[in-house]
C-alpha cells in the first residue's frame, strides 16, 4: 500500500516538476531539452548581466562586478552545442569541417542544426565544455538517505536499435521511464521522466539500501526495454545502526548525540544573528 | 603526551585551512586573489603567532593543523606572494590615511591606530620573520612538536561524488601528500576530509596511502556499524584500518552556531561593516578593486552591538574580556563533558573539535585570542583533561572498535546535498567523463615525447582543478556563482582540449606553455598517478577486516 503510495507521490512530484519546468523555460523563451548543463552556462551569463546593469548598493556582490572586464566573461556560452569524444574532438585551428558532420548522437533536432549552422569558435582561452560525449550510459549518485541523483545520455545508436527491436509503432507510444532496483528489498517500480530531460532527482525514500537504476522506455503494451544500467549506490543511514558488536556492546543511549543524564552547559553568551558559518561564500552552518 | 598527572580525558582542537586555487596572473587586482591575502592578514599569520608564543613560552599543548594543498600551493607561490607584500603596503597605506582622518574623532582614532599597529606588526612578521616563506613558518612550528600536521585532496575535492573513478580519489589524495612531503618533509598521520566528507571505500585508498586518521561528522562515526561503543567519544577504525573520529557536536556549536555560539557576541567586533562600504567613494576608490566596485578593506569600526541594525563603536579591550569569558566558559564545559563521559566510558573519552581555520580571525576577529586563551587556560587552570591530537590518542588506545562509519559531510543537512543539487549536479557528467577520459590517457601513453608529456601534466592540473569542492559550493551559496561556473567550465574545456590535442597528436605548444604559466598548481605533478590499478585491498588489511558484518 505504502509502495503506491510513494509512487503516485512521486508521479504526482514529477508532473508538477515538470509543469514548473515547462514554464519557465517557455517563460525564458528557452528550447525544451536542455535544461543542466545549459542553465549552468547561462546562470553564468546572467551574472554577468546583472553585473553589467551595476546597480548601486549591490555591495555584497562587488566581486561579482569586478570580474566583468575579464577573461572570464568573454565566454558567453560555455556549453557548446557539440558532442566530444577524445577522438574527435579536436582543437579549431586544425579541426577539419567535416568532423562536425559525423555527430552520433541523436540531440533533439534544434540543438543538431544549430551546431552545424555554427561553427564551433574555440579561441585560445576559450573552449565550451560540450553538451555530451557521445557514450551511451547512466550514472547514479547519492544526494543523501532519500534522494538519488541520475544522470545519463543515450546516443542514437541505442534508440535505434531498441526501435529495431519493438518495432516503430510501439517505439513511438512509449513512455521514458527509469527503472528503480531496490536490490536491498528485492524489489523494483518505475518513476516516468519526460522526454528531453538528461537527468533527474529520484525521491526513493530509504536509508541503508543498496540501489541500481535503469532507463528505458515503458512500451504501452507494459513491456521495459532497457537503454542503460547504472552503477550501483547505497543510500545512508539516517539513525544508528541496529549490528551490535558482542565484543563492544553500546554505552550510550541510541537516540542522543551525547550519553543520556549529560549536563549540558549553561547557555551561551547573546548572540546576534548574521553569525557567518564558514569560509568565503556565505556558508551554511556546519550542519548544526 | 604532554600533561602532568593523570587527565581523565582528552580533547583534540583540529583546524582546517583551505582556500580555493585562485591566481590570475593577466588580471593584477583580481578581486578573489582578496580572499587569501585578507585570509593571511587577519587569520593565518595571527594563528602561527598564537602557535609560536604559545610554545616559546612552553605551554604544553597540541593541536591539529591541516592545511589544503590549494593553500599551500599559493602561499609558496611567487607572482602571489608579490601581489601580497603590495597588498600590504596599499593597506598601510589606507591604515595611514584612517589615522590622519580619525584624528579627531575620539571613538575610532585608537581603532584606525589599532589597524595601522596590526598591519605593521603582520608586514614584519610576513617580511622580516617569514622571509615570505609562510609553508617554511609552518614547517618550523610543526618540527618544534605542539602542532600536529595534516593533509587534505589536492584541491580539496568533495571526495564522495567525484569518486567514480578510483583514480581521481588516488590522483587527489596522492598529489596532497607528494606537497605535503616536499614541503614539510614527512608523511602525515592525519588525512582532513574536505568537508568532511565521507564515502565507504575511501578508507581504503587512504590506508593504502599510509594515513592512519581522519575526522567525520558526528553521525558518520554514530551511525555507524556496528553501532559504535562509545558514540563520538572514542575512535572506530574501517575494515581498511583508518581511524575515523567523530566531530563533538556540543564543543561545535559553542563556537559555530549563529545562536548559542561565541562568535556572535554583541562586544565582538561586527564583521559587515567594513569601510569599504561605509566611507566616502572618492576617498576609498583606490582601495578597492580595479574596475571601482565596493568591497570589504578589513577595516571594521562597530561591534555586533546587538540584532538590529543599529551599531556602536568596537571596543578591543571589552572583546578581549569577552574572549576570555569564552575561553573560560569552553574550558569549563569541557571539563564537565569529560569529566562525566569519564564516569560512563570505560576508557578516557576524547572530544574532537574540528573549526575552519578561517573562522578565527576572519570571520570572527577575536577567534585567535580565545583559542590562546583556551590552550593557556587549559594547561594551567585545570587538570580533568589534557589537548591531544588523534595520533597522541591512537598511542594510548591502539585498538578501536571496528566498525564502518556511513557516507556523510559536515555540510547542511550532513550528507551530499550541498555538492548535489540543481544549482550544481550538472558538473558531474563533465568531472565523471573527464576522469575517465584522464584515465585513458594514462593508460595509453606510456612512452609520451616531452611535449606530450607536459600537455599529460597540465591535463591533469586542469582536472585536479575543476575538481575542487569550492566550485559546486559557491553554486548553491548563490555568492559569486559566475565566477564558480566559469572556473569549472575553463578547467574542464581546458582539459578536453588538451585531451584532444594529445589524440590527434597536434598539440599547440604555444598555448600549453600560457596554460603552464597560468594554472602552475602542482610542480611535481605527474599524470601517470592517473593510471588504473585493479581493486586489491592491502594484505593486513584483510587480516584486519571485522569479525562483524558491517550493515545489513
Amino acid at each position: 500500500m505504502s509502495g503506491w503510495l510513494l509512487l503516485a507521490a512521486i508521479l504526482v512530484a514529477a508532473a508538477i516538476g515538470w509543469l514548473i519546468y515547462v514554464n519557465s523555460s517557455l517563460a525564458a523563451g528557452r528550447r525544451v531539452g536542455r535544461r543542466d548543463d545549459r542553465d549552468g552556462a547561462r546562470g553564468a551569463f546572467e551574472a554577468e548581466t546583472e553585473a553589467e546593469r551595476g546597480e548601486e548598493g549591490a555591495g555584497r556582490e562587488g566581486p561579482t562586478r569586478g570580474l566583468r572586464r575579464g577573461r572570464w566573461f568573454r565566454v558567453r556560452e560555455a556549453v557548446a552545442d557539440t558532442e566530444f569524444s577524445a577522438e574527435t574532438f579536436v582543437p579549431p585551428e586544425v579541426r577539419e569541417p567535416e568532423a562536425r558532420e559525423q555527430e552520433a548522437e541523436a540531440p533533439p533536432e534544434a540543438v543538431r542544426t544549430r551546431a552545424r549552422r555554427e561553427p564551433l569558435a574555440v579561441p585560445t582561452w576559450e573552449h565550451p565544455i560540450p553538451w555530451s560525449y557521445g557514450k551511451t550510459h547512466l550514472v547514479a549518485m547519492v544526494r543523501d538517505p532519500y534522494w538519488i541523483f541520475a544522470y545519463w545520455e543515450l546516443t542514437a545508436e541505442v534508440h535505434r536499435a531498441a526501435e529495431e527491436q519493438v518495432g516503430r509503432e510501439a517505439w513511438m507510444h512509449a513512455r521514458p521511464v527509469i527503472r528503480v532496483y531496490d536490490v536491498t528489498g528485492g524489489s523494483h517500480y518505475d518513476v516516468a521522466v519526460n522526454e528531453e530531460a538528461r537527468n533527474w532527482h529520484l525521491n526513493v525514500g530509504q536509508p541503508d539500501r543498496t540501489w541500481y537504476l535503469e532507463i528505458g522506455r515503458l512500451t504501452e503494451a507494459g513491456e521495459f526495454i532497457m537503454l542503460a544500467r547504472s552503477n550501483t549506490v547505497h543510500t545512508p543511514r539516517d539513525m544508528p545502526s541496529d549490528v551490535i558488536d558482542g565484543r563492544w556492546p553500546p554505552l550510550l543511549r541510541e537516540e542522543g548525540f551525547w550519553p543520556e543524564g549529560m549536563p549540558t552547559s549553561p547557555p551561551g553568551p547573546p548572540a546576534s544573528p548574521g553569525m557567518p558559518g564558514s569560509a568565503f561564500g556565505g556558508a551554511p552552518e556546519r550542519g548544526l | 603526551m604532554v600533561f602532568d598527572g593523570s587527565p581523565r580525558g582528552y580533547v583534540a582542537i583540529l583546524l582546517h585551512a583551505h582556500l580555493p586555487y585562485v591566481r590570475h596572473p593577466e588580471q593584477p587586482g583580481f578581486l578573489p586573489e582578496r580572499w587569501l591575502f585578507e585570509a593571511v592578514i587577519e587569520c593565518y599569520i595571527p594563528l602561527l603567532q598564537v602557535f609560536e608564543r604559545l610554545t616559546h613560552d612552553g605551554v604544553p599543548y597540541r593541536i591539529v593543523l591541516s592545511m589544503s594543498p590549494t593553500l599551500l600551493a599559493m602561499l609558496s607561490d611567487d607572482l602571489l606572494k608579490e601581489r601580497f607584500a603590495a597588498y600590504l603596503d596599499k593597506m598601510s597605506d589606507l591604515a595611514e590615511r584612517e589615522v590622519h582622518r580619525t584624528r579627531d574623532d575620539h571613538r575610532f582614532a585608537p581603532l584606525a591606530q589599532m589597524y595601522r599597529d596590526r598591519l605593521a606588526w603582520v608586514s614584519r612578521v610576513y617580511h622580516d620573520s617569514y622571509r615570505r616563506d609562510i609553508p617554511g613558518a609552518i614547517r618550523r612550528l610543526a618540527e618544534a612538536g605542539n602542532v600536529e600536521l595534516a593533509t587534505s585532496a589536492a584541491t580539496h575535492a568533495y571526495l564522495p561524488l567525484i569518486g567514480l573513478h578510483r583514480s581521481a580519489v588516488e590522483a587527489q589524495v596522492e598529489f596532497g601528500l607528494r606537497q605535503f612531503r616536499r614541503l614539510f618533509g614527512r608523511n602525515p598521520a592525519g588525512f582532513w576530509l574536505p568537508e568532511c566528507g565521507y564515502r565507504p571505500g575511501l578508507d581504503q585508498t587512504l590506508t593504502e596511502k599510509g594515513l592512519r586518521w581522519t575526522c567525520l561528522e558526528t553521525h558518520g562515526v554514530l551511525f555507524a556499524a556496528p553501532r559504535p561503543r562509545y558514540g563520538v567519544f572514542a575512535p572506530v577504525v574501517t575494515g581498511h584500518g583508518l581511524h575515523c573520529f567523530g566531530r563533538d557536536p556540543e564543543s561545535s556549536r559553542q563556537v559555530w552556531s549563529s545562536k548559542e555560539g561565541y562568535p556572535g557576541d554583541f562586544w565582538y567586533r561586527e564583521y559587515y561593516r567594513d569601510i569599504g562600504y561605509d566611507l566616502d567613494y572618492d576617498y576609498i576608490k583606490p582601495f578597492l578593486a580595479p574596475d571601482g566596485s565596493r568591497t570589504h578593506t578589513g577595516f571594521r569600526y562597530w561591534r555586533v552591538t546587538g540584532p538590529g541594525d543599529h551599531k556602536e563603536p568596537y571596543d578591543p579591550g571589552r572583546a578581549a574580556e569577552r574572549a576570555d569569558v569564552h575561553a573560560g566558559h569552553f574550558m569549563w564545559a569541557r571539563q564537565k563533558q569529560v569529566e562525566w563521559l569519564a564516569g560512563v566510558l570505560d576508557r578516557k573519552p576524547i572530544v574532537v573539535a574540528p573549526y575552519d581555520a578561517e573562522l578565527l580571525g576572519h570571520w570572527w576577529f577575536e577567534g585567535p585570542q580565545w583559542l590562546e586563551l583556551v590552550i593557556r587556560k587549559s594547561a594551567y587552570d585545570q587538570r580533568d583533561f589534557a589537548l591531544v591530537t588523534p595520533t597522541d590518542y591512537l598511542a594510548e588506545y591502539p585498538v578501536n572498535q571496528p566498525s564502518e562509519p556511513i557516507e556523510s559531510s559536515w555540510g547542511w543537512k550532513g550528507y551530499n546535498e550541498v555538492w548535489l543539487q540543481e544549482a550544481n549536479d550538472w558538473i558531474y557528467r563533465h568531472l565523471h567523463r573527464a576522469a575517465e577520459i584522464m584515465e585513458g590517457l594514462a593508460a595509453d601513453f606510456t612512452d609520451p615525447d616531452p611535449v606530450e608529456r607536459r600537455a599529460l601534466d597540465q591535463a591533469a592540473r586542469e582536472l585536479l582543478l575543476a575538481q575542487a569542492s569550492d566550485w559546486p559550493f559557491i553554486m548553491q551559496a548563490r555568492t559569486m556563482d559566475g565566477y564558480a561556473k566559469h572556473r569549472f567550465t575553463h578547467h574542464i574545456g581546458w582539459f578536453l582540449a588538451l585531451a584532444g590535442q594529445l589524440r590527434s597528436g597536434r598539440i599547440d605548444e604555444r598555448w600549453l606553455d600560457e596554460l603552464e604559466r597560468t594554472d602552475n598548481i602542482f610542480p611535481d605533478v605527474d599524470y601517470r598517478v592517473f593510471r588504473y590499478r585493479a581493486w586489491t585491498p592491502a594484505p593486513w588489511a584483510r587480516a584486519r577486516a571485522p569479525a562483524v558484518a558491517a550493515g545489513s
